[in-house]
């Protein structure tokens, strides 16, 4: 499908002479860069170019949609949107499409070397992780991979509007193994617009985790302080989140905050932003997947919680405006209200001070089974070691964590200065106190 | 179609999908996805490059490219050349496609779809989505060693999720039910069941009480017996892992690491979700027995890993275009000859039901799983409902610790991700009561 852009105009142009009332395709096209190894061994390089469409219509009053990236296919995918449409007329769901065409700036989105990193500098960016690992005794690799995507999207619609934006992302991952008698593993990665991560820091990390993980023993049971790595952050926090400001699960009574506008979430020292606009972010465009300009959301100030996140459809249904999060995983799928860049605006402090007797914990697993929306959780603790009086002392294993994100959000008693881009959140360090801690030991 | 590589593969996938949302009782949206594309492998010594593309105009282009990027990688740092174990000689099985889900308009799946979602609809439930989506895909696949193989597939079913609000309170349950095959699965009236059962499920645990925390005998029901033995097990099986050390397994075959009575197998020739004709190698699927009465006999592999380690290929999958890597089809464990009142009778513990998930750490072999929902049991009667019920642990502990196998084997469906793909898994496992295992609750 050779020209993106020009292929969304045709589907829009084919989708109004088949009767729709209005259109809108959104396309993308891309290029994707993967190198991998088998253990410390680069053993597979990939190259993918692709491109697609998807197409909203309405026929009247409800929306149909239809993906391809098939050119031959187009008039089929535009019947099929049309004949979704009108089987759902009286849903009456249609909320118009975007017709603003003064997008906002934003900085640090695409980046031209990554677009243009040839397969020998991806090599030596996963070697370089190899050979962060092998700095630290003790640590093998189990396996590494260095990624880049340099894409391009569109999104035109009946209205007339004509947009197009691109971007660059650049991922390194690492995972390691440590220990003698009982293997303990441990994982790192990092994302970014650009190729500037320090790939032999990463894999150094994430060896150091392994060897210090290794020979951990039952952990304790009790009501203790957890300190959250910015991973086990964005594990336990973003999917519960996400839904609890989703406007969609607000109107269908899925949020747990639906009725909480003006309530005390968090400490009255926390603020929390969904910012859209943020340089460099993962998250960051001057528009949304449905053409809606890109903002900066406050969801909580000081505490209390101020407003939810908007796709142009649930934003009708709750009588109120976008807020530009209508996000779409691919091309293949309709828009669904996603954060952009979420991110705590707080006072800052070590969490490691300060707290005599607690849990510091790297990663967990099992997070997708935390309930995103009561917010309960019970999850295993991976990487894990105790803190007493502000030192981080042994590793210990087979450790759980349960209680409930909600309550976790007001519990957290410190941030991090320092904060690490986990896809769509800026994840700092946090010190949370009153987590179940359920041990053998 | 060599272009100067050792060994060069071409598939080509076609697919058709259509889903639909059903959220209660409103139609939210339908949507049809038409795509093409083509994935081309090449290996040079023991270095592969890979290109894909979705114009088939493009093929020649991704054989060099497949080629050339093979090449430089083994310029750079080569590997010893791979030797790529030979295709099995197996009778391909293609179950369905059944019910043609082209036979039925979207008016009429969209009347079954509103039938089961108010099958959920009862007193307390504040929210039901019901998400329907059916597929067909078409794979040819051809190498340079002159294999063409290619199959068809249907696949259709549904998942319900359904939460429920009282007083502040807020729980939810869900259930897939997916197969392949086609039109049958929605009509299913099984499929009605589910829908009230995920509903009186998440209405239950608005007054369940919280599970209690520590190490109890447990008795685990077929689907998250069926998760366990997928995530735990299964994963481990998988030869790339036990290959890179990162399996608890590695080096174990021959050994006895579960109960006596517990056999484990992976068929993709059963007609169930994680049915597969051909994987994404060319190679004839067939059943391999992972666990023989105890003793671990085989790893999964994929040409690659047979090749290294021994064994037969034949469980290397792709979704879409993308890389074949090693994975499961349908992993069951056989069952026993215990009924469930047996396996409860004069037993006291923590009985777990359904599955939210799970996770495996599998060079450590820990696991762990939420459940649905759980009960506690005294003396053989139910006593206590529980929510927010987890089980983790070392995989191998529990494999021996079974010490009762169900004789009601049942295959559930669910989508196993790795490495970024998902693929169509069937899971299955009669009910299995375990001596000891940490249950994660509140102290």
């Amino acid at each position: 499908m050779h020209g993106t852009g020009e292929t969304c105009t045709e589907a829009v142009r084919q989708a109004m002479s088949l009767g729709a009332k209005a259109a809108e395709a959104f396309g993308a096209r891309g290029r994707y860069v993967n190198i991998e190894t088998q253990m410390s061994e680069v053993d597979f390089a990939r190259e993918e170019i692709k491109h697609g469409f998807g197409l909203r219509v309405t026929a009247k009053d409800a929306l149909g949609f239809a993906s391809t990236n098939n050119r031959e296919k187009i008039t089929d995918a535009v019947q099929q949107a049309l004949e979704g449409s009108r089987i759902r007329s009286g849903v009456n769901d249609f909320a118009g499409f975007a017709s603003d065409d003064k997008l906002p700036e934003v900085k640090g989105t695409w980046n031209p070397r990554t677009a243009n990193l040839e397969i020998s500098e991806c090599i030596d960016s996963v070697q370089s992780v190899i050979h962060g690992v092998e700095s630290v005794k003790g640590a093998r690799v189990v396996s590494s991979m260095f990624s880049c995507y340099d894409y391009e999207q569109y999104l035109g619609n009946s209205v007339g509007l004509n947009l197009s934006w691109k971007g660059t992302v650049v991922m390194g991952m690492c995972e390691c193994v440590a220990g003698e008698e009982e293997t303990v593993s441990a994982m790192e990665f990092e994302l970014s617009r650009g190729p500037d991560i320090d790939f032999h820091g990463m894999g150094e990390s994430a060896a150091r985790l392994a060897v210090d993980s290794a020979g951990g023993e039952h952990g304790p049971s009790g009501v203790m302080d957890v300190l959250l790595a910015p991973m086990a952050f964005e594990e336990i926090f973003e999917g519960v989140l996400q839904t609890a400001v989703d406007g969609d699960a607000v109107f269908r009574g899925r949020s747990a905050w639906a009725d909480m506008i003006g309530e005390t979430v968090a400490p009255d020292w926390v603020t929390i932003v969904d910012d859209a606009l943020m340089p460099g972010g993962l998250g960051t465009a001057p528009c949304d997947d449905e053409g809606m300009p890109s903002r900066s959301n406050m969801l909580v100030r000081d505490g209390k919680l101020q407003g939810f996140l908007h796709t142009r459809e649930s934003a009708k249904k709750m009588s109120t405006v976008s807020t530009g999060n209508a996000i779409r995983d691919s091309y293949r799928q309709l828009p669904k209200v996603e954060i952009r860049n979420l991110r705590l605006e707080c006072r800052r402090e070590p969490p490691l001070e300060g707290c005599e007797r607690g849990l510091m914990v790297h990663d967990l697993i099992g997070a997708h089974t935390i309930n995103h929306q009561s917010g309960d959780f019970s999850i295993q603790a991976s990487n894990a070691f105790i803190v007493r009086r502000g030192e981080v002392e042994n590793p210990v294993s087979g450790v759980m964590l349960s209680g409930n994100v909600f309550d976790a959000l007001k519990n957290i008693t410190a941030v991090s200065e320092e904060e690490k881009c986990m896809g769509n959140v800026m994840a700092p360090w946090v010190r949370v106190k009153g987590i179940n801690v359920v041990g053998r030991g | 179609m060599s272009d100067g590589a050792d060994f060069t593969e071409l598939r080509i996938i076609s697919s058709r999908s259509t889903g639909i949302k059903v959220e209660d009782n409103e139609v939210r949206d339908i949507s049809t996805q038409i795509d093409v594309e083509a994935a081309v492998r090449a290996l040079v010594g023991g270095s592969w490059g890979f290109s894909s593309t979705d114009n088939l105009e493009e093929i020649e282009r991704c054989k060099r490219d497949a080629a050339e990027l093979a090449y430089r990688i083994n310029r750079i740092q080569p590997r010893p050349p791979l030797e790529l174990a030979p295709y099995p000689d197996h009778r391909m099985v293609v179950h369905g496609p059944g019910e043609d889900i082209g036979s039925a308009s979207l008016t009429d799946k969209i009347e079954l779809l509103k039938d089961i979602c108010q099958h959920s609809m009862i007193t307390s439930v504040a929210n039901v989505r019901v998400n329907y989506a059916e597929s067909n895909v078409e794979v040819e696949y051809s190498n340079s060693d002159g294999i063409n193989r290619g199959y068809k597939l249907q696949r259709s079913g549904f998942s319900v999720r359904v939460v429920a609000r009282e007083q502040g309170e807020i729980q939810r349950a869900s259930r897939s039910f997916f197969n392949t095959g086609g039109l049958e699965v929605l009509r299913d009236p099984g499929a009605r069941e589910i829908a009230r059962d995920v509903a009186t499920t998440a209405v239950e645990l608005l007054k369940a009480k919280s599970a209690p925390a520590g190490t109890f005998p447990v008795l685990l029901d077929n689907v998250l017996a069926g998760v366990f033995i997928h995530e735990a097990m299964g994963h481990a099986c998988e030869a790339d892992a036990v290959l890179e050390g990162n399996s608890v397994l590695t080096d174990r075959l021959g050994e006895t690491i579960a109960s006596p009575g517990v056999t484990v197998y992976d068929d993709p020739t059963k007609g169930f979700f994680g049915h597969l004709p051909v994987d994404g190698e060319g190679v004839v699927c067939a059943p391999h027995m992972l666990i023989e009465n105890g003793v671990l006999r085989n790893f999964l592999h994929s040409r690659e890993t047979a090749g290294i380690l021994g064994g037969e290929p034949g469980n290397s999958r792709a979704e879409g275009a993308n890389r074949p890597i090693v994975r499961m089809t349908n992993v069951y464990i056989e069952q026993g000859d215990m009924s469930l009142e047996e396996l409860m009778e004069g037993w006291t513990g923590i009985y777990l039901v359904g599955s939210r998930g799970g996770s495996v750490d599998t060079a450590q072999g820990l696991f762990q799983f939420n459940a649905q929902r759980g009960y506690r049991v005294d003396n053989g009667q139910i006593t206590d409902n529980l929510r927010d019920v987890s089980l983790s642990g070392k995989t191998l502990d529990i494999l021996s610790g079974v010490e009762g196998i169900g004789n009601d084997l049942e295959f559930s469906s669910g989508r196993c991700g790795k490495q970024g793909q998902g693929v169509a898994v069937g899971s299955g496992s009669p009910h299995l009561r375990v001596m000891n295992a940490l249950v994660g609750g509140v102290l």
